[in-house]
């Protein structure tokens, strides 16, 4: 038995009639897609959905792809899209939701972080915390340091300059500690006085 | 004060060259602000660390694999198949996010008004291998234009590789629905029509209707009517066109089609 033939040649294979490599490439991909969509959505359900539209999107759009470059970077951005598209139409139609499921928690209905985040130290573990880093930190955080891959990688998907994910990445990292409720030992006031003095 | 912002992430990560590390150090010395965000940073890292992987549901992507078999089943290429995951599958891979949705949209306004019970009544150019529909399959799924396209490119040019709602398979979703959430398949057939708004003396959606699919379409819960348009004289259809409308007030919310 060979290696495992790479994603640019079982998309040369589908384009070329055979639906097998199609389908290669989704269940090769779907764990990594769904877990994608589920950590930037924060809900298994819209999840799903992100992640079904994203592979009708590869698909649809898969004539497209012309390789220069690599599959996962391509399909790493339709999956983002794919999460954004479904996130605004969440933030469209709060209402919609709200009337249709009324036990839906309001937390998922993109309510703002929570005024008493203190109270909520030592109770918030990672994967709650993160709904509430600001989505585009989210999206670098998530593809940083639960998906390990590489800032060259993240600002290709993401289409921004380098500097700019790493920036997000910290931003985002210091956001979700904050939001677990942790704390440092020393003062974080941003800008005291007798630091600006000293 | 200027904070390394674009460095602090990777000192976390300890991926630093050796020069700009002791320039970020030589700050953090100075710097309560950065030495703040890098404990918490490092903190957040290694909670991300423990996050485990869900395992994603198992039939996710079957609705476009699916699309792709169809899609290849009548391209010149020689493909290898087998199976053909119906689409009713598309209903397992999204669990449904918009059940309490759909009983709010689902109770027509023309329930009943029908004007022929006899299922896609007025529908014309017969495509002698697929039957015509006769059921309403739901669907806890949300379309878009991708989605939609996909469904209507699905239908290659050999009837063999159909979707219907004669299969004998049934919807795993739809037996989850309450009779309450159904739409009944007269009033599925009249929405569609209507949405033509038919002149007197005319008939509805050109075509034979194939599939009946209650569903959602970019949130708005949705009947999809799958037409088979051919040239008429007993030749087979050579035109697929899916219409999509409002099950709230019938208005045609998309419609596209391609050719077999």
């Amino acid at each position: 038995m060979g290696p495992p033939e790479r994603d640019e040649e079982l998309v040369r294979r589908f384009l070329r009639g055979d639906a097998d490599a199609f389908e290669r490439l989704v269940e090769r991909h779907r764990q990594r897609v769904y877990n994608l969509c589920l950590r930037i959505l924060g809900d298994p359900e819209d999840a799903a959905d992100a992640a079904q539209d994203t592979f009708l999107s590869v698909l649809t759009k898969l004539r497209q792809f012309r390789g220069d470059a690599a599959f996962t970077t391509w399909m790493h951005r339709v999956t983002v899209n794919a999460c954004y598209d479904l996130s605004r139409k969440r933030r469209r139609q709060p209402m919609l939701r709200l009337a249709g499921d009324p036990d839906l928690p309001e937390a998922e209905l993109g309510s703002p972080v929570p005024d008493h985040a203190e109270e909520l130290a030592g109770t918030h573990d990672a994967v709650a915390a993160l709904k509430e880093v600001p989505e585009e930190f989210r999206v670098a955080l998530v593809l940083a340091d639960l998906h390990d891959m590489a800032y060259e990688q993240i600002a290709k998907v993401l289409d921004v300059p380098i500097g700019t994910v790493k920036s997000r990445v910290h931003r985002g990292r210091v956001a979700l500690a904050r939001a677990m409720g942790i704390t440092t030992r020393e003062p974080e006031a941003p800008f005291r006085a007798s630091e600006d003095q000293s | 004060m200027r904070h390394p912002d674009e460095l602090l992430a990777e000192y976390v990560d300890g991926a630093l060259a050796e020069g700009e590390r002791a320039v970020v150090e030589r700050h953090l010395d100075s710097c309560e602000r950065c030495r703040g965000e890098v404990a918490l940073a490092r903190a957040a890292r290694e909670a991300l660390a423990s996050v485990a992987e869900i395992p994603a549901p198992g039939d996710l992507g079957a609705a476009a694999i699916a699309g792709a078999r169809r899609r290849a089943a009548h391209e010149p290429a020689p493909a290898s198949r087998s199976g053909q995951p119906g689409w009713y599958r598309w209903a397992g891979a999204a669990a449904g996010i918009a059940a309490a949705l759909l009983v709010a949209a689902l109770v027509l306004p023309h329930v009943g008004s029908s004007p022929g019970e006899e299922p896609a009544a007025g529908v014309a150019a017969p495509s002698a291998a697929l039957p015509e529909a006769t059921s309403v399959e739901a669907q806890n799924v949300d379309y878009d234009l991708a989605g939609v396209e996909a469904l209507a490119t699905s239908y290659g040019g050999q009837d063999r590789a159909f979707g219907s709602n004669n299969q004998s398979s049934q919807i795993p979703v739809a037996a989850e629905a309450t009779p309450a959430q159904r739409i009944p398949f007269a009033a599925a057939v009249a929405c569609l029509d209507r949405a033509f708004t038919v002149p007197a003396g005319q008939r509805g959606p050109e075509g034979k209707l194939v599939r009946v699919i209650q569903a959602r379409f970019r949130g708005t819960p949705a009947i999809l009517g799958v037409y088979l348009i051919g040239p008429g004289a007993g030749q087979p259809a050579d035109i697929v066109r899916v219409l999509v409308v409002s099950s709230g007030d019938c208005s045609i919310l998309t419609s596209t089609q391609a050719t077999t």
